[in-house]
């Protein structure tokens, strides 16, 4: 095991498809920490997937739910590689998607000078490595019963004042359960809250995105 | 970047400090100081954060603790957690508490130093097939004795009669149960109960890894 480590540091390929100018800015960050990457073309991906790429940094695109099925498809097609996904935002649990889609990174194009290298090197050898702010879509905090039958409501599209109804609380009750629930995943609207219940809760993994 | 950051080490045997310490000096990270646990650490290491921890479970205060002891001194310094078995909850466990990296001591040799890097880095780094232990949904036992007998293919009013409860009480252990699963109507819900009574489809180690590469 000691000797296939060091052995992967040596060898590691990497490959880059997507936007032209994250892909130049990406390279430079691996060859900062010592990797060498290769720019790939859509259309030549996929020959070249299936011919010992070890890892693939995927950035640009369209909307998460699109890159999401992409991703997705990418990982089908070459389950051998380890992708990395540069994306701008990882909000309404776009992260836990990306992974749940098969990624094995997640990186914050803001963040990629420093983080790229080590969240290749990680997924090259079986790490799933997201930025911080996706901890909470990944490992949520624990609701109290009260608080998460709150959340489910609100997710279902209730008012407040319906769930006050169907829960036998006044309505301020439900609103301090609801921002006790805000603070605890870490948002800011009723919106953002759904869609972070969806992502984090069952096993509803192409659900994870279904709002947003 | 990558090189002349300083790790702490916390907890473990002597012997196992060793191994890290040989592991991270390897990929050119350097060990600043090392304790039995965080309190002992902080007091070695004075006024100096490191640039990251790896705490190590020993006898004693469980690592969520160490973790959690090391969080309220530390704030901002990166933890990784070196998690002894494949235990997916202990994993959980330590991130919840406020680690930043976990790896499995199986794969020490490999993932350590990429995954002190990566935490260090400002990201979260843990063992592939854990994001999927989060998907159990823990059901109430209302949940489920409701869910069970929508299954069955009761209406909500026959339920709450059964179970002597109010409609809107049934409803909201639905729409509960509902999102803990994943699923969106009665149908959704019935046919992955059904899918799990019978167990998983044949398909399900598709995303097992290749044996060898």
């Amino acid at each position: 095991m000691t000797s296939r480590g060091r052995a992967l540091e040596a060898t590691l390929s990497v490959g880059l498809i997507g936007d032209r100018e994250l892909a130049d800015r990406a390279l430079e960050a691996l060859a900062g920490a010592g990797m060498e990457g290769v720019r790939i073309g859509t259309a030549e991906s996929r020959s070249r997937l299936g011919q010992g790429l070890d890892v693939l940094v995927v950035s640009g695109g369209s909307a998460p739910e699109e890159r999401i099925s992409s991703i997705r498809r990418l990982c089908q097609r070459a389950p051998g590689v380890a992708v990395v996904v540069i994306l701008r935002t990882i909000g309404d649990g776009v992260a836990r998607a990306m992974i749940a889609a098969g990624a094995r990174g997640v990186v914050l194009r803001s963040q990629l000078d420093q983080t790229l290298a080590p969240t290749v090197r990680a997924a090259r050898i079986g790490q799933i490595t997201i930025p911080q702010p996706g901890r909470r879509q990944i490992f949520p905090p624990a609701l109290s019963h009260r608080e998460n039958t709150v959340l489910a409501m609100v997710s279902a599209g209730h008012t407040n004042a319906q769930i006050a109804e169907s829960l036998f609380l006044a309505e301020s009750t439900v609103k301090s359960h609801l921002r006790s629930v805000f603070a605890k995943l870490g948002v800011n609207s009723r919106q953002e809250a759904a869609a972070v219940a969806r992502a984090t809760v069952g096993n509803g993994r192409d659900r994870a995105v279904a709002v947003g | 970047m990558e090189t002349g950051m300083v790790v702490g080490l916390v907890g473990g045997e002597l012997g196992v400090r060793r191994r890290l310490a040989a592991l991270l000096d390897l990929g050119g990270l350097e060990v600043a100081g090392e304790g039995e646990d965080a309190e002992s650490l902080i007091a070695r290491l004075g006024e100096s954060a490191p640039g990251a921890i790896v705490v190590v479970p020993h006898d004693g205060p469980s690592i969520a603790s160490e973790i959690r002891a090391l969080r309220r001194q530390l704030r901002d310094v990166p933890i990784v957690a070196l998690i002894p078995s494949v235990d997916e909850g202990e994993c959980r466990r330590a991130i919840s508490a406020g680690a930043d990296g976990a790896v499995l001591e199986r794969d020490l040799d490999d993932a350590l130093v990429a995954t002190v890097r990566a935490a260090a880095a400002g990201q979260i780094s843990f063992p592939e097939g854990l994001q999927g232990a989060g998907d159990e949904p823990s059901l109430t036992p209302r949940e489920r004795q409701v869910l069970g007998s929508v299954v069955t293919g009761r209406t909500n009013a026959q339920i709450a009669h059964e179970l002597g409860l109010a409609e809107s009480t049934v409803k909201s252990h639905l729409s509960s149960a509902f999102a803990k699963l994943g699923v969106a109507s009665r149908a959704e819900a019935a046919a992955l109960i059904r899918d799990q009574v019978r167990g998983p489809g044949p398909d399900s180690r598709a995303n097992e890894p290749e044996a060898s590469e």
